[in-house]
């Protein structure tokens, strides 16, 4: 009998001990229509993207959200609308940002591409916006943009534009920006050392090839440039990527039609780049970032990697020679749309959708 | 009844018979465009991806135009009193439009865009209508409607 005893509480104590949380949970606003990405300023203050159009600032310790005006109108349908914010490299001195969004093809009227813009922001207002960079890229509708922004240690900006669902093919050509990332200054003009800058037949703006529709890219202090993209069923991947490198998409992947057809038969070739990971099934990565804080110290250097399919956050890490991941956050049960690490190395997730939420994740030291 | 089931059967088969007629312009509208690129596309190739598609794509295709032709040949049977020509034609135009009506709501329900890979193209559309023409024709055949 006391053996039984022993062996019950055992148990209970190892499945408590697997199952207890190291982290809580802080349901920081609610209500947003569509958050797609926030920049952070400084401990207090972040800016919020909305799909629909709105960028706002958020004061954490107030627990108000403002908008700002002075914002272009956005194409908000489908997957389009007022997407990624980053700050300027010296936003302290310049209260630059960097934004991109969806709007009309300046061309074709009847159709949309992505656009990127910046802006000096004076408390609750933008101004001296200048578009700087449209995409040749123009869709039916705003489908599979892409429209992730980072910054290269050099200050040249990229800009991830996805293959628009229609033109998958066309990723695979370099006369447009349909499922390229783009490299340029932050004036919009074309960087010298940029890969096709010689190639008549390419656009010079191209820094790499072949994507689908990226949700998460990252420069690392090294500078080794991080994205991830979604597959169609199955196939979402994690790439470095490189410059002038072909990543593959439609001509090789490890997903398959949403109709249930082979999109290609082929999931390696020469002369195009094989993901570090890939998910199959698709968990549609919607954010990354590569943890640096103190807060959870065990997920230091780790991708942790928002998804909207598996309603959680992936944690990716090196392992020996392989990337191995772990589930975190499935407990919130939402659809996730993007992660971000605030300075003090806590964790803050957007869930998707017209009741958008902003959540604090914080070490629960109770 | 069994004149019923009849009917029932002939639409399952017509939808059959468009569907394992309709999948490869998918297959082949991506063998193709492999092939131009420089893959190396092979006989072998094509039929194990010509395989995986009639089973793949093949099965939400058939349900797709079953119910399609569900709706499109009764209207031909009532409308088909006011036709002057040839109803065997009719019935054929039903079916093919049957296809096109369904691939329209496809790009339009869902997400406005081209979930079959076949269809983004003048061509792939045209041939896909022609599959449901082709359709109707078997469906006259098995099902034999009366044309009077």
């Amino acid at each position: 009998m006391k053996i039984k005893i022993f062996f019950n509480f055992f148990a209970f104590f190892i499945v408590f001990n697997i199952y207890a949380k190291d982290y809580k949970v802080d349901f920081l606003f609610e209500n947003l229509k569509d958050p797609w990405s926030m920049a952070i300023i400084d401990s207090k203050h972040a800016l919020l993207n909305d799909l629909s159009g709105k960028m706002q600032l958020i004061d954490f310790e107030a627990g108000s959200i403002a908008n700002i005006s002075g914002i272009p109108d956005v194409s908000y349908a489908a997957q389009g609308g007022l997407s990624d914010i980053i700050l300027d490299t010296d936003f302290e001195s310049t209260n630059r940002i960097f934004f991109s969004y969806s709007a009309k093809d300046p061309k074709q009227k009847n159709k949309e591409t992505l656009y990127v813009a910046t802006g000096i922001l004076n408390e609750l207002a933008l101004e001296e916006v200048d578009v700087i960079f449209i995409a040749n890229s123009p869709r039916r509708v705003p489908q599979h943009m892409g429209a992730k922004l980072a910054f290269l240690p050099d200050e040249t900006l990229l800009i991830a534009n996805g293959d628009g669902f229609d033109h998958r093919e066309k990723a695979q050509f370099l006369d447009n920006h349909f499922g390229k990332i783009i490299r340029i200054n932050k004036d919009g003009t074309i960087p010298a050392d940029n890969p096709f800058v010689n190639d008549e037949m390419a656009l010079s703006d191209i820094y790499s090839y072949g994507h689908r529709n990226m949700q998460g890219l990252l420069v690392s202090d090294e500078g080794i440039i991080y994205e991830h993209e979604h597959g169609p069923r199955g196939g979402d991947e994690l790439n470095i990527i490189e410059p002038g490198k072909n990543y593959g998409w439609p001509a090789i992947t490890y997903g398959i039609d949403y109709s249930g057809a082979k999109i290609s038969p082929f999931t390696e070739m020469d002369g195009m780049e094989q993901p570090l990971k890939y998910w199959s099934p698709s968990i549609a990565p919607s954010g990354m970032v590569l943890y640096t804080g103190d807060a959870f110290p065990a997920w230091k250097n780790s991708f942790l990697i928002s998804a909207l399919v598996t309603k959680d956050v992936k944690r990716v890490y090196l392992d020996g020679n392989n990337y191995v991941e772990e589930t975190l956050f499935s407990d919130i049960g939402l659809r996730i749309r993007n992660i971000h690490q605030t300075a003090d190395g806590n964790l803050i997730l957007l869930s998707d959708g017209p009741d958008g939420k902003i959540i604090l994740v914080s070490p629960d030291n109770d | 009844m069994i004149r019923f089931l009849h009917y029932l059967l002939a639409i399952l088969l017509t939808a059959l018979v468009i569907t394992i007629l309709a999948v490869p312009i998918t297959t082949f509208s991506n063998m193709v465009w492999l092939s131009s690129i420089e893959m190396p596309v092979s006989l072998s190739i094509i039929l194990n991806t010509l395989v995986s598609d009639w089973l793949g794509l093949g099965i939400p295709l058939l349900v797709i135009f079953f119910i399609g032709l569900n709706i499109a040949m009764p209207v031909a049977f009532i409308t088909k009193r006011f036709i002057k020509f040839d109803h065997k034609i009719w019935f054929s135009i039903a079916s093919s439009v049957a296809v096109a009506v369904a691939l329209v709501l496809m790009v339009e329900l869902l997400f406005k865009t081209h979930v079959i890979g076949g269809t983004r193209s003048t061509l792939g559309q045209v041939l896909h209508v022609a599959a449901g023409y082709l359709g109707g024709i078997f469906f006259c055949r098995f099902f034999k409607p009366k044309t009077d």
